[in-house]
Order: structure tokens, then C-alpha cells, then sequence
């Protein structure tokens, strides 16, 4: 009894565990977390680590000394804003069945959870949006709209964009580069949607914006008498997101 | 891969085997031969994984099968059913479907039969059981341990090996901690459950009666009854004290309760022997010592020295004593009761009677004594174990018709004659000679040692000690091959004596003289050591010369590490704390920039650049640089 107490403690000394999560998390959706364990001791291995982070658990079997491991685990946070991981069990019931020694290593991790994407009526805008509005060109190259320029047929070009015309003009293949369609900046008055549910609008917007960005339109936002104003990059992206998720928290 | 559940069900058959292993020679056929079958089955189910037998089946066979042998048990017959009761029962559980706590079980009835084997007999290979016991235990509770989280769990062989080495691991330093509470925690003189194993001692050989006429044959018993630590002595001089046989019914010698005073004093010849006696469990309650004993640690004997006072219960249990013996071949004393001495039984043997007037007329005790003697020993008889007259009177069928018989025979002749012939006699059942063990330094008495002789009161010298029997050519151990035989059983048992001596014999007496001569040396710091320097410089001459070449060895493989190596295996061993261990094929640049950990990747970074400026640009590892090298690995 003593010596296997002595090795079910020395099995969770020198144990250090790293939680990775993905750059966005919505609410009420599953978030692949990496948990990397690192045995850091010199020559035992860790043995049947059990690891639980907000009540769901991964269990190690063994992982060697002075290395590390990941296991992934599907966290889901119900509700938007900050979570906060303060610590991480660590348990272990080797050597043997009998006692399940814990450790509590503490986090003090604050996690923000944007609100729960949900697909909702306005959406339909984004559908018909075109159709009302018509597109605009823009300086990008790409392969929908009026020509920008001839040039040299590079190897890998598409055959139904070179110009024949051209071609026969030189004696040289050439491939003709056209422009791509730039949907017009959208900017999104959160003031003047919110009416009835907050939380359903919030969640209506973050996926508006998740959706717009991923088409490659540029989203603005007013919400509180603040002005975002349109862009693509991830960066704002996660600042709109995040603006929402705080909605209202303070 | 292999699944951890087939691996615990191969751990699980191996600690029944085990266990049945060490007790298969005290189970009878019905359960041996039920053991075997219950296990062909219960290997045929898992592997061919078909049948499924219903637990309260099996349990209420169980039940049977524990009332059976509840039933079974007397007083003098305990430990036995419960073994055989608990074989079937270890097999019954291999039948079950196994959860968690059906392993549990099997182990905690593998552990059970062996303990109750040693309530039986306790060699030193209950050790070895022991050992390989506890070390599949375990292997398997950790495995349970993986077992209870994933049943179906399966597991490379490169981390079940790691699994068996952690099992290893516990297993030994358990060793040193059992050691420890050996020495340590109390324990009683007395064990208490000594009378659970009255029934496996009922040896023969010595007997605290002779019968005459009863058997033809006796079967020789090599079954160790003592061993006798002391300096070896001449063999003539080897015989050991029992029992004082003092009257005779005409077919049985039996033991007075008679008493005589000592009143004489030592002969000045004879030698002082102190012997330390282990005496096994033989279920008799006499010692034994060398003759003749003047004094026993275990109790102050209140008879004479020619009586020993039989122990205080009949002995079930290894005892250790140390005798005092004065070896001589008379025990001088002045007065005794010599009508009790020369007692026969009226009108018995009225032929003998005649032949020994005949021998004994008109001489001196001493003459007689001789003249007797002489007659049994060139009257043509033989010894023999087999062939014993069996009859009303065995002693006159052995004098004068079949003329063999054993060392019960000729003594009892020769104490009837004397007796006939009014010299007070009497016989002293013990054992005869041993072989000494060098290695243990100690004297290995056998159940075929056993012996009886006469001792006859001559007034001039007190008692004497005659042997009539013939000396014996030991034709067992005479042959070439078998004194190989007796060597090796000499070599096996200093093993077993040690095993005696240092574990089974430890008790609280024990524990209190380790307990004073630790208090003796902590009261006495000035110890003065007295030892040869001579001889002490040579010893260790040796081992200082190794010690300072493997030293030099180490400094010469530490210096070939130059510094800047050393640096950086003192920073590799740093990001391996970290969980990052640098491949062989890896730069330092690349390794680092594999961490995924920013902040340590940025420390590291910092101290691979400075390292790189000193090394490619063929500076100098000055001690300034190291420990500015040194400082940044601690700060990662």
C-alpha cells in the first residue's frame, strides 16, 4: 500500500498539461481541444493520466518520459462571453485500482465563446442581395468580369481564357486576365435589428459576418453608437466577434 | 498491439498454476484430479469463447463445495480441506466470466492457498513462490487498473514492457520496506496458529516407546528432525539424548516418570559442547541433546541431567534452543534405585534366563557387562530393517531363531540381559551421528538417525553408555552417485537453515537483542575497533585501486565532453523538461522553431543565437560565455 502510494504520487509529479483551443469558438458548438501533456520527469513514464477540464474528460495511457502528447477533446460552452478555466484536474488511479489520487493544477484560463452561429431571416439578403443590386467589378484579378489586361501564356492557364484573337495577332499564345467581382462592402446596424431576442440577433450577426467574410465581403458593424467599418481581415473579424460576444457583459 | 484482457486472463492461469503448484502435494486425487479438469474447461471456454455458465450456478457449487470441506474438518485434520476446497474454488472462478472483482478474488484465493501451505510446511521455496506470486499480481493490477477504465483497451508490446518494468519496480522496492517492517513490527514468541498444522507432522523414526514384534518392515525416513549448530566432534561421540526408556512389559519399553536426584560431579575429561538446536515440527515434545545434556535455554530442567524434562506441549512448531552438553561416554553417579533398574517381567524368557547365568556366573559387574556384550555382538546377529520377527516373543525370536533385526532389538536384548544379570539398565531412544554441514557449520540429523542404546550402572562409574547395535554401513549414502546426492542435499539445506535461522526463527526476543546492541553502540560512541590494519590494508587494497581507476576512467570520458558540449546537452535536457526533444537529423535553428510555444520558443531562440555567435564564429568558450549560456537555459 505504501510503495504503490508512493508511486501514485510520483505518477502525477513533473506533469504539465497545455490546453490548445481553435482561433474561434461559438457557443452551443463542439471545440476540438488539443490537451498536450508534457511528462517531464527523467525516466518514469506517466501511467493512466486521467485529465478533466470542465467536467469532460481524456485519459493518457502511458506517454514516455520527457515527452509529449496530444489527446483532442470536444468542449462545448453553452453560452457566449467569458469562461474562465481556473484549473485542470489531473487524476490517476495507478498503480492499482484501489485510490484515485488527484492534483489540481491551476489555469486561470479566460476563454471568449462568441455567441452561438445561427442561420436566420436575414440571411435570405445575402441570397438575393445580387439580384437587387448588380455587382461591381473590381481591381483584383480573377475570372468573372471585364478584361484587365493580355499577357503571356504562362503554362497552367486555362485554355478557355486565352485569346485566340490576340494570339494570332503576335504568333504568341496569350492568355487574357480578367477581373474578379467585388460584392460591395456590407455594414450591419446591430442597434437597428436587436428588437425582440437579443440573443437569437446576436447570434444571427456573428454568423452574417462569419458568412460574408468567408465570401470574401467586407462587414462593418454599428452596434452601441460604435463604428467598425468594413473590412476582410481576420483580425477585425475576431474584433466584431468579440464585440458581440461581450454584448451587454460589461 | 495485444489486448490487456488477454494479457490478464494469461496472468490470472499463471498465479492459479502457481498456487496450485505449491500446494499440489497436500491435495488429495478427487480434488487434484477435479482441479485439473475445471482448468481444461475453463481454457477450452476462453479460447474458444463459446459457452457462458450462469454465475449462481457456478456460485452455488461454490457453497457446495465450502460446506463439503467445513464438513470435512476435525481438529486434527483442518488445514487440508480448506486447501482442496480452495483449489476447486481458484478453478471454479477461471470458469466465470471475469470482471474486475472475479480477478481480484482469483488472486485473493491464490494467495490464501499459499499462505495455508505454509501451515504445512514452510521451506524456503515458499519464498520463490512468493516472489513470482506478488510480481504477476502486480503486473496484473496495473493491468486492471487500464482494464477498469477500457475494457476492450489495447496496448503496444513497447508499453506493456514499460507496464512489467513499473510492475518490477514496485515489486522490488517493496523488498527493502517488507525487510524493514519485518524487523520491526512486534511479534510474539508464540505463534498462534501453530495448532492449525497438527496433522501434517506424524513422522516416524524416534518414538517415545520401543514395540517389539509389532512390523517387519521399517520404512527409512530422510525427513530432517533437527540441525545442530556447533564445531563438529568425533562421531563415535555423536549421540543424541531423547527419552530415558526404564521399564520393560516384555514387549514394549516405555518411560517412567521416575526421578533421580543429581548427585555427582563432572569428570574432569570429559568436554563441555554447547550446541544451538533448531528442532523441526516433529509432534513429539522431547529434546534432544547431545548426551549428556547439563543445561537448556528454554527452560531450567528440573530432572536430572539423565532425564531431559520433556517440552511443555507437543511441538507443532520450529523450536530453537541452545544445550549444554558434557560429552562423555559415563554419567557418574552414586546412588540409585536399582530395584527399578533391574526390573523384568516375572517368568519371562526362562531360556534367556538360563543363557545369561550361564554368561554372567560368578563374575564382576564390569565382567558381566562384557561378557554380555561380547555374546550379542559375535553371536552372529545381523542388522536389518526388514524381515522383524513379529510375535508374542520378539525378543527371544531375535536372540535365538531369526537373528536380524534393528537397533531396537539388540538394545533390548542387551537391557534385559544386564538386567537378568542384576546390572541396573535402562534405554536412551534418540538419534545416532548426522552429517555435518561445513558451509552452515552445523550437524544435519535425519529421521534415519534414529536410535536407541543402553546405558548400565556399574558402581564403580555411574552410567554407561553401551551400544550393542552393530555399526551400520549407511548403504544409501555409501554409493558414489548417491554421496553426490548427499553432498548436494547438504549444499540445499544450508539454504533452508539459513532460511530458518535468520527468517522463521525471528521473534520478539530477536527483536529486543537488535534493539540492545543498537542502544549499546549509541551509548558507547567511543568504540574501540579492534581490528589487524595489516590485514585490513590488504583487503582493501583492491577495491581502493578499482574504485580509483574507474574514478579516473569517469574523468577522463567527463574531460573528452568539452564545453561547449556540455552546454548544450545542458539546454537539450532543458527543452526536454518541456516535452521537445531534438531529432538527430535537427539543426538548432529548426529544432527550435518547431516549439510551439511561443514564449519558449522565443527564449530558446535567444540562447541558440548566442551560442551560434561564439561557436561558428570560432570564438572562444570562455567561462564568462558559459555562464552567460548558462543563465539564459535557466531562464527558459
Amino acid at each position: 500500500m505504501l510503495i504503490s502510494g508512493i508511486f501514485g504520487r510520483r505518477n502525477l509529479r513533473g506533469i504539465d498539461v497545455l490546453l490548445e483551443f481553435p482561433e474561434e469558438r461559438f457557443a452551443d458548438a463542439s471545440i476540438p481541444t488539443g490537451i498536450r501533456l508534457t511528462n517531464k520527469r527523467r525516466y518514469m513514464p506517466a501511467f493512466l493520466i486521467r485529465i478533466a477540464v470542465n467536467d469532460q474528460e481524456v485519459l493518457f495511457p502511458i506517454v514516455g518520459a520527457r515527452s509529449s502528447e496530444t489527446l483532442y477533446l470536444n468542449m462545448i460552452f453553452q453560452t457566449r462571453g467569458i469562461h474562465t478555466i481556473s484549473e485542470i484536474l489531473v487524476a490517476s488511479v495507478f498503480p492499482f485500482n484501489f485510490f484515485t489520487r488527484y492534483h489540481r493544477i491551476p489555469k486561470n484560463l479566460e476563454l471568449i465563446i462568441y455567441p452561438k452561429l445561427q442561420r436566420c431571416s436575414l440571411t435570405h439578403l445575402l441570397a438575393s442581395r445580387t439580384r437587387w443590386k448588380g455587382d461591381a467589378s473590381s481591381d483584383v484579378p480573377g475570372y468573372d468580369s471585364d478584361i484587365l489586361s493580355i499577357r503571356n501564356y504562362v503554362s497552367g492557364d486555362p485554355f478557355k481564357y486565352i485569346s485566340w484573337k490576340a494570339t494570332a495577332k503576335t504568333g504568341q499564345l496569350k492568355t487574357k486576365e480578367l477581373s474578379a467581382i467585388e460584392s460591395p462592402n456590407v455594414m450591419i446596424d446591430f442597434d437597428e435589428l436587436k428588437q425582440h431576442d437579443l440573443e437569437q440577433t446576436l447570434s444571427c450577426v456573428t454568423y452574417m459576418i462569419v458568412k460574408l467574410i468567408q465570401s470574401g465581403t467586407a462587414v462593418g458593424l454599428l452596434i452601441d453608437g460604435e463604428s467598425h467599418k468594413p473590412d476582410l481581415s481576420s483580425v477585425h473579424k475576431a474584433r466584431l466577434l468579440t464585440r458581440l460576444a461581450l454584448y451587454g457583459q460589461n | 498491439m495485444v489486448k490487456i484482457n488477454d494479457i490478464i486472463r494469461v496472468i490470472t492461469y499463471l498465479c492459479v498454476a502457481l498456487s496450485f503448484a505449491s500446494v499440489a502435494e497436500h491435495l488429495d486425487t478427487y480434488h487434484l484430479v477435479g482441479f485439473l479438469c475445471l482448468l481444461a474447461c475453463s481454457l477450452w471456454f476462453d479460447y474458444r469463447r463459446v459457452v457462458e455458465i450462469p454465475r449462481w450456478l457456478l456460485n452455488g457449487i461454490s457453497l457446495v463445495i465450502l460446506c463439503l470441506a467445513i464438513y470435512r474438518i476435525t481438529p486434527e485434520y483442518l488445514v487440508e480441506p480448506i486447501l482442496n476446497a480452495l483449489i476447486i474454488l481458484a478453478a471454479i472462478k477461471l470458469l466465470e466470466d471475469k470482471k474486475i472483482r472475479d480477478y481480484m478474488q482469483t488472486y485473493t484465493i491464490c494467495m490464501f492457498l499459499l499462505i495455508g501451505s505454509t501451515l504445512i510446511s514452510m521451506s524456503i521455496i515458499f519464498l520463490f513462490y512468493l516472489s513470482l506470486l506478488l510480481t504477476l499480481v502486480t503486473v496484473s493490477l496495473i493491468l486492471l487498473a487500464y482494464f477498469s477504465h477500457q475494457p476492450d483497451m489495447t496496448i503496444s508490446k513497447r508499453n506493456l514492457s514499460k507496464i512489467i518494468q513499473q510492475s518490477l519496480l514496485i515489486f522490488l522496492l517493496s523488498i527493502p520496506l517488507s525487510v524493514i517492517f519485518f524487523v520491526i513490527l512486534p511479534r510474539t514468541a508464540y505463534p498462534f496458529l501453530s495448532f492449525l498444522n497438527k496433522a501434517g507432522y506424524a513422522r516416524s523414526g524416534f518414538t517415545d516407546s520401543v514395540s517389539l514384534g509389532e512390523v517387519t518392515d521399517i520404512q527409512e525416513d530422510n525427513a530432517v528432525i533437527f540441525r545442530a549448530e556447533m564445531e563438529p566432534i568425533e562421531e563415535q561421540k555423536l549421540y543424541w539424548r531423547g527419552i530415558v526408556l526404564d521399564r520393560f512389559d516384555g514387549v514394549k519399553w516405555t518411560s517412567t516418570s521416575a526421578v533421580e536426584e543429581d548427585s555427582f560431579r563432572d569428570s574432569e575429561e570429559s568436554r563441555k559442547v554447547v550446541q544451538t538446536i533448531y528442532l523441526e515440527p516433529y509432534g513429539n515434545k522431547y529434546l534432544f541433546a547431545l548426551d549428556k545434556p547439563i543445561s537448556f535455554s528454554i527452560y531450567r530442567n528440573k530432572y536430572s541431567r539423565a532425564r531431559i524434562q520433556p517440552f511443555k506441549s507437543y511441538i507443532f512448531e520450529r523450536i530453537r534452543y541452545r544445550a549444554t552438553s558434557s560429552v562423555g561416554f559415563h554419567l557418574p553417579q552414586a546412588m540409585i534405585d536399582r530395584n527399578h533398574y533391574l526390573q523384568v517381567p516375572d517368568k519371562f524368557a526362562p531360556g534367556l534366563r538360563e543363557l545369561v547365568q550361564d554368561q554372567a556366573a560368578k563374575r564382576t559387574e564390569e565382567e558381566r557387562l562384557k561378557a554380555l556384550m561380547h555374546f550379542i555382538q559375535r553371536g552372529n546377529y545381523e542388522y536389518s530393517l526388514e524381515n522383524l520377527p513379529v510375535s508374542d516373543t520378539p525378543l527371544e525370536d531375535f536372540l535365538f531363531i531369526h537373528k536380524r533385526g534393528n537397533c531396537e532389538y539388540f538394545a533390548s536384548s542387551l537391557a534385559v540381559m544386564l538386567r537378568m544379570a542384576g546390572i541396573p539398565a535402562r534405554l536412551i531412544g534418540g538419534y545416532k551421528g548426522g552429517h555435518y554441514n561445513n558451509a552452515g557449520k552445523y550437524y544435519l540429523v535425519t529421521q534415519r538417525n534414529a536410535h536407541v542404546w543402553v546405558e548400565a550402572f556399574l558402581s564403580q562409574y555411574g552410567w554407561l553408555r553401551v551400544d550393542p547395535t552393530p555399526p551400520v554401513t549407511d548403504s544409501t549414502w555409501s554409493r558414489t552417485g548417491s554421496r553426490v546426492l548427499l553432498q548436494l542435499r547438504l549444499i540445499l539445506d544450508t539454504f533452508n537453515y539459513y532460511w530458518f535461522k535468520v527468517i522463521i526463527d525471528y521473534d520478539f526476543s530477536k527483536q529486543l537483542e537488535v534493539l540492545n546492541a543498537v542502544r549499546d553502540r549509541i551509548r558507547r560512541p567511543d568504540l574501540k575497533l579492534n581490528i589487524d590494519t595489516a590485514s585490513l590494508r590488504k583487503q582493501l587494497v583492491v577495491p581502493g585501486l578499482l574504485i580509483a581507476l574507474s574514478m579516473l576512467l569517469y574523468a577522463l570520458i567527463k574531460v573528452r565532453k568539452n564545453r561547449e558540449e556540455r552546454v548544450i546537452s545542458k539546454f537539450l535536457d532543458r527543452m526536454a523538461s518541456y516535452g521537445y526533444e531534438k531529432q538527430g537529423f535537427e539543426g538548432l535553428e529548426e529544432f527550435v522553431n518547431r516549439v510551439d510555444r511561443e514564449d519558449i520558443r522565443n527564449r530558446a531562440r535567444s540562447f541558440v543565437e548566442d551560442f551560434e555567435q561564439v561557436y561558428y564564429r570560432d570564438r572562444e568558450f570562455t567561462r564568462e560565455t558559459i555562464r552567460r549560456l548558462t543563465t539564459r537555459i535557466k531562464h527558459i
